[in-house]
């Protein structure tokens, strides 16, 4: 054989990698900004909105009380609407015909009307039922009493129908993760003996909850924003305190860019909530639990590609 | 068997608290009662508005100068806010107005549903309106229409809006001045498509977008909007004031004692000249009343 034909040994260290190169990466991501600036500036040039305008109101007393309300009334209703799904999502798989039907019927009026309706009509109890009251049965004494107006305040309207709307949803998220943990694990508690109780609280909804957390977060995001509907019920809510800024200055857009960017800042900080709260319940199933995103931002950072 | 115990009593014990928790609690503001005694118009209002000190006012706050927030607070302020302090000063006894926001497509529901005691919110005093409710008449008020600044479309008249759209407040008396002029505008081969909105405010958005040619609203609230919107670049008040009538501040028909100690309390800041003076703070001078009527629209 002639060595001179051979290739030439080549030694490892004189091997150069080079990474692939993403041209399309670069170019798409000039073209996004490029378009993204100039309708920034667009809009900036034609005056319709006064960036010192919205400065000014972004910390404004009133406005930062309507965040608070927005918060207030998007946990107490997602939590209440929490609650109730679950009761609701365990009465439709529950053997009692009864409490099927019952849960079955709450889904289907309350899912299948529109929350704005419920808000208005929940305000509008007052023109129903003229006094609110809990009495103790056959004696006459009042535990409670008052005029509904009175009680039913533009928080309890928009909480009631939030909330109720809310548990709808949340039921049937519920039901979904029940019925996803496969049955083989109930037949396993039963023959250790668990009853049905202690078998949904310790071996199916701590699986479900795999399935739950994440369709959950995404109501709650979703409710931070839909809770804007209670305006229409006077709850000082930040649309609200924004609308009863901009009816006096009548900078409308000014305004509603204000609230844009607090909601955007509430769900932002919502989001990277629920990425947490998956990380945590994706252990025992996942191989690898996802990286957090900081983790990210410094592994590629500390990783910098020629 | 214990475990299945305990569970159910923690249940139990959560949907007792949960019960308590939305039964128990009322957030109803409390009223400080006191200053001195009440004067003997006070004395003859009803029971438990005399006891409270307080009117609860019904209104819808965002009709700037009539009644509107200040600049980003939750203080009610405007000219009825001013006429009903005057009005309860004749009460004694530190009366005050307590102003409540609504809505005002519902704002005569709410007072039939004893939401608050009496309304005040620019409402027109109209014969539809007498059917539900009293009105003690306070301001007399035109209508007054509104173009984008320049008269682009040299807008004059209720007539030159024929063909085009134009965008008001629902429910309010304007719609129903449009809707008449519709009327006249179909029996001349022409139209006018009329757009309704929620707010007076949003009537103002769409005419500064262009989606209508005019907004129509009561006087003081046009000269208002002229001067404030855009620093006075946006708007200008076109031709005369249309279908002057009465503003009327409403009680419940049954509340007779209310509304004659109400009326009695304007004649008497009309005669000394409180009235006088609370409308030229809000420079609306020229919509001053003589007499105070009841139902006079």
């Amino acid at each position: 054989m002639d060595a001179g034909t051979q290739p030439p040994a080549v030694a490892a260290s004189d091997i150069r990698p080079v990474p692939v190169r993403h041209f399309g990466r670069w170019v798409s991501a000039a073209v996004i900004l490029g378009l993204v600036a100039w309708l920034a500036s667009a809009a900036a040039a034609s005056g319709a909105v006064d960036g010192s305008v919205v400065r000014h109101f972004l910390f404004n007393h009133s406005i930062l009380e309507g965040v608070r309300n927005t918060l207030v009334i998007a946990v107490a209703a997602q939590a209440a609407g929490i609650a109730l799904g679950v009761g609701f999502a365990v009465m439709r798989l529950a053997v009692n015909p009864v409490l099927r039907v019952t849960s079955w019927v709450y889904v289907w009026l309350f899912r299948g009307t529109p929350v704005l309706v419920q808000l208005i009509l929940w305000f509008s109890l007052p023109l129903v039922f003229e006094f609110m009251a809990i009495k103790l049965p056959f004696v006459d004494v009042y535990l409670y009493r008052a005029r509904m107006v009175d009680f039913m305040t533009p928080f309890k309207a928009a909480f009631l129908g939030l909330a109720l709307n809310e548990g709808a949803y949340m039921a049937e998220i519920v039901r979904a993760g029940i019925i996803s943990v496969d049955e083989g694990q109930v037949d396993a508690a039963k023959a250790l003996g668990m009853h049905p109780a202690l078998t949904l609280r310790r071996i199916v909804l701590p699986q479900a909850m795999r399935v739950i957390i994440p369709p959950t977060g995404n109501e709650f995001i979703s409710m931070l924003k839909t809770s804007s509907l209670a305006s229409v019920v006077l709850y000082g809510e930040l649309l609200r305190r924004t609308q009863d800024v901009y009816s006096t200055n009548l900078r409308t857009l000014d305004l509603l860019v204000v609230a844009s960017i607090w909601y955007l800042a509430l769900t932002s900080v919502a989001s990277s909530g629920q990425y947490f709260l998956e990380r945590r319940f994706a252990r025992g199933s996942a191989r690898d639990v996802p990286e957090t995103l900081l983790a990210r931002v410094r592994r590629n950072v500390t990783t910098i590609r020629r | 068997m214990t475990q299945s115990r305990r569970l159910r009593a923690l249940v139990a014990l959560a949907v007792a608290a949960a019960l308590t928790a939305a039964c128990g609690s009322s957030d109803k503001p409390t009223t400080a009662a006191g200053g001195g005694d009440l004067t003997d118009l006070g004395r003859r209002l009803p029971a438990a508005i005399a006891a409270a000190h307080n009117l609860d006012v019904g209104s819808d706050v965002a009709y700037a100068p009539v009644e509107f927030f200040e600049e980003g607070t939750q203080n009610v302020m405007g000219l009825d806010v001013d006429i009903c302090g005057a009005v309860v000063a004749r009460f004694g006894g530190g009366f005050t107005c307590r102003f409540m926001n609504t809505t005002f497509d519902g704002i005569i529901p709410a007072l039939q549903a004893k939401r608050f005691d009496v309304i005040m919110s620019a409402l027109s005093d109209t014969a539809e309106r007498q059917q539900a409710i009293d009105l003690v008449d306070y301001f007399s008020a035109g209508t007054s229409i509104l173009v984008a600044k320049g008269n682009p479309l040299g807008i004059k008249s209720l007539d030159d809006l024929c063909g085009r759209t134009v965008g008001l407040q629902k429910g309010t008396t304007q719609e129903d001045l449009a809707n008449t002029q519709k009327t006249k505008c179909q029996g001349n081969g022409s139209d006018l498509e009329i757009l309704t909105f929620e707010k007076d405010t949003d009537a103002l958005l769409a005419l500064k977008a262009g989606r209508s040619v005019a907004d129509m609203n009561d006087f003081p609230v046009a000269a208002y909007n002229a001067k404030v919107s855009g620093d006075g670049k946006d708007f200008e008040v076109v031709g005369e004031q249309l279908g002057a009538g009465p503003y009327g501040i409403g009680v419940r028909k049954d509340d007779v004692a209310l509304r004659d100690a109400i009326h009695e309390a304007l004649v008497a800041i009309i005669a000394d000249g409180t009235y006088d003076r609370v409308l030229a703070k809000w420079d609306v001078r020229q919509g001053a009343l003589t007499t105070a009527a009841i139902n006079g629209g």
